[in-house]
């Protein structure tokens, strides 16, 4: 045999190793990035993660009690059955400073869960040590929270996941929310939330109240916009008790969310909606989401900022569609601003995507395609809003319809 | 094939496989963390409003069997679990770099003493959590390591102090019936070891510990005893020796046995951390 015919085998004999070994190891990082959470405990019963009750111990200080109330506006937006609601005594779950156990107090946080004999959890106690040499920073503190909550949702902790608040998420990316992998727990652990009809309601007390625009003036809220009605509506008032929101064209062909009328009057910037879509997801549905910034006095209005994403061959037709946005800094014009969208679709296909923004800085950025076959994304530009909200939307049943939403919002403590 | 091809051949199938088992090892994290090992180093001041503490003395920080001379027979920490205790603890990155910051005092309510427990006295009902209660015991002050609080304490003197315990038969009531709502007394008069137990194993009559005390403000009478995260006591602790349960180990990742280092030294080290 030939020097050169051995070099030939010697090489395939390298490939046929090396690949494997690669494959190993590409799956293992897979299996690393998949396997989260590896110590989830138990979870609540879906019936009662549906309506998780919240109360804040009052000894709590008001401003951790402001970052979990962030957090638990997070958690909500992450498109699964998990919501948080806030009450004002008893409930599922208590948020309490500890003073009583284990001095010196730490900087961080620790989660008790209460499960069952049937393996459900039925209580959970979230401590944070009130520790005043490190209660500075806010961002990180919210991070705490959102992991903290994130164990008293069932799900453990996965160190090296990047795209995990219960993980590498707040190391890797400054980004204290929920991610990918954080949302595909929970759907795995609990499923997509329903897009059913809800009430007008304040989470800041647990009540059923409206409340008008007025009551929204300070710092900070967070809002969520929840389709209420299918039918055929005409949002052409506001009123000082309800607020209202446009919606431009027909569901099925193109719909546009105009927020323009409720950011004019409640804040000095303002976010709005541009979405459109086939009556039908096919092999070459596009869904298109632009996100439209107008009505600051110091910028042209209707900048846009979009991003696309094709999405081909959907069996069901439908599509389940969060969207939160969420500012850290309303008291400074170039607030932060971290942007998470999820998209499910019923066919389990996801799609999640977060950013955070200072100003025309982008603090980080996150992008997942995951599972996604055809994923294109356009330019971001720099937004502004303070309020953050969310959108579910029931596409592709080819109703034309314009969409109702109420809203739920939180008002944090200023 | 001849005999140089399969020579070429199964030498590289070897040098690959051990490049790849390698590059598999490199990548699998685990293999390089080890939360067990006290870092005694400087960390960034991010996230505290302090100095970077100076550390002079190094611990011996590893006491793989704890011995307990006087252990009273509290139920194993794993009990909780059994019971459907789940616990996850937090703590910033700075910890993990630097375990001596658990040594650190942070607050003024905080007093740090070297004491010596004398007596176990009621356990109160105490939590919206019906199976947590505070164990009162009887202290003997032998040294006050840290005290910027208003509280006066002095050596020699004995105080009343309570330490976080979980009584098990409330917390097994509450296991099978899947509720807070269950009936839980008030007062235990006679505390039965067996019945109880803790994050961190309860303290024992007749040992002598490091302790963290701590009180609420507005209720400066009702002291509360934690155990520090770092457990120092020589006549307590000894590598050769095993009382505690099999199940007994700490319920919480931050915990560091100190052995080894006389106890002058120890207290030196508190005292350097918080300077």
């Amino acid at each position: 045999m030939s020097i050169a015919k051995s070099k030939l085998i010697a090489l395939i004999n390298i490939l046929l190793i090396t690949i494997p070994f690669l494959a190993i190891n590409q799956l293992q990082q897979r299996v690393e990035a998949f396997s989260y959470p590896v110590d989830w405990g138990p979870k609540w019963r879906n019936e009662v993660a549906s309506n998780l009750k919240v109360w804040f111990n009052t000894t709590l200080d008001p401003e951790h009690r402001r970052h979990f109330l962030r957090a638990i506006g997070f958690w909500n937006s992450t498109g699964t059955l998990v919501t948080f609601r806030i009450v004002n005594t008893g409930g599922n779950i208590i948020v309490t400073p500890d003073t009583r156990r284990d001095p010196p107090p730490p900087c961080g946080g620790g989660t008790s869960n209460f499960s069952d004999s049937s393996g459900y959890i039925y209580y959970s106690r979230i401590v944070v040590h009130p520790n005043p040499a490190c209660a500075s920073d806010r961002r990180w503190w919210v991070a705490v929270a959102t992991h903290e909550l994130g164990h008293a949702l069932g799900l453990g902790h996965m160190k090296y996941e990047p795209y995990s608040i219960m993980g590498g998420a707040w190391d890797r990316h400054r980004l204290p929310i929920p991610l990918l992998d954080d949302i595909l727990a929970l759907l795995y652990l609990y499923g997509p939330k329903k897009p059913n009809p809800v009430k007008f309601f304040s989470t800041y007390d647990g009540s059923y109240a409206s409340k008008g625009p007025a009551e929204l003036n300070g710092y900070p809220y967070q809002l969520e916009a929840r389709p209420r009605s299918y039918s055929t509506y005409t949002f052409a008032s506001l009123t000082s008790t309800q607020i209202t929101l446009n919606f431009y064209g027909n569901l099925g062909a193109m719909m546009v969310a105009n927020m323009k009328y409720i950011m004019n009057n409640l804040y000095q910037g303002g976010i709005g909606f541009y979405i459109s879509y086939n009556p039908t997801i096919s092999s070459n549905t596009v869904f298109e989401l632009t996100i439209t910034r107008f009505y600051h006095p110091n910028y042209p209005p209707y900048l846009f900022a979009d991003f696309r994403l094709s999405y081909a061959n959907s069996p069901s037709n439908k599509a389940i569609i969060s969207f939160a946005l969420e500012t850290f800094d309303a008291s400074n014009d170039a607030a932060y601003l971290v942007i998470l969208a999820v998209f499910h679709w019923e066919d389990g296909y996801t799609y999640a995507l977060a950013i955070a923004y200072k100003g025309t800085d982008v603090l980080g950025y996150v992008n997942f395609d995951r599972n996604v076959r055809h994923y294109q994304q356009g330019a971001w530009y720099n937004l502004y809003l303070y309020p953050s909200f969310a959108v579910w939307s029931d596409a592709g049943s080819g109703r034309t319809s314009q969409y109702q939403f109420d809203f739920v919002y939180t008002q944090y403590s200023k | 094939m001849d005999i140089k091809t399969t020579f070429i051949a199964l030498t590289s199938i070897i040098i690959l496989a051990v490049v790849g088992i390698i590059i598999l090892y490199q990548t699998n994290p685990s293999n390089t963390f080890n939360t067990n090992t006290a870092v005694i180093s400087t960390f960034p001041t991010e996230r505290f409003n302090t100095n970077t503490i100076p550390i002079y003395t190094s611990p011996v920080i590893s006491c793989v069997k704890p011995y307990n001379k006087n252990y009273m027979g509290w139920a194993p920490v794993s009990d909780l679990r059994k019971y459907g205790l789940g616990y996850t603890e937090d703590f910033a990155p700075e910890y993990e770099k630097n375990p001596l910051l658990f040594l650190k005092v942070f607050d003024d309510i905080i007093i740090v003493v070297h004491a010596k427990v004398i007596s176990l006295g009621e356990a109160y009902q105490d939590s919206i959590i019906p199976a947590e209660y505070s164990l009162r015991y009887k202290i003997l002050i032998l040294d006050i390591i840290i005290n910027k609080s208003p509280l006066s304490l002095n050596v020699g003197e004995m105080i009343d102090v309570y330490y976080a315990v979980y009584n098990l038969e409330i917390t097994k009531q509450m296991y099978l019936s899947g509720t807070i709502n269950v009936t839980a007394p008030k007062v235990i008069e006679n505390v039965d070891p067996k019945h109880f137990t803790g994050f961190i194993m309860p303290l024992d009559i007749g040992n002598e510990y490091v302790l963290y005390l701590s009180y609420d403000p507005s209720k400066p009478l009702k002291i509360f005893a934690g155990s520090p995260y770092f457990v120092f006591d020589s006549k307590v602790y000894s590598p050769d020796n095993v009382i505690y349960p099999v199940d007994s180990e700490p319920y919480t990742k931050a915990f560091y046995k100190v052995c080894g280092m006389p106890l002058f030294d120890f207290i030196n080290l508190i005292k350097n951390v918080n300077s």
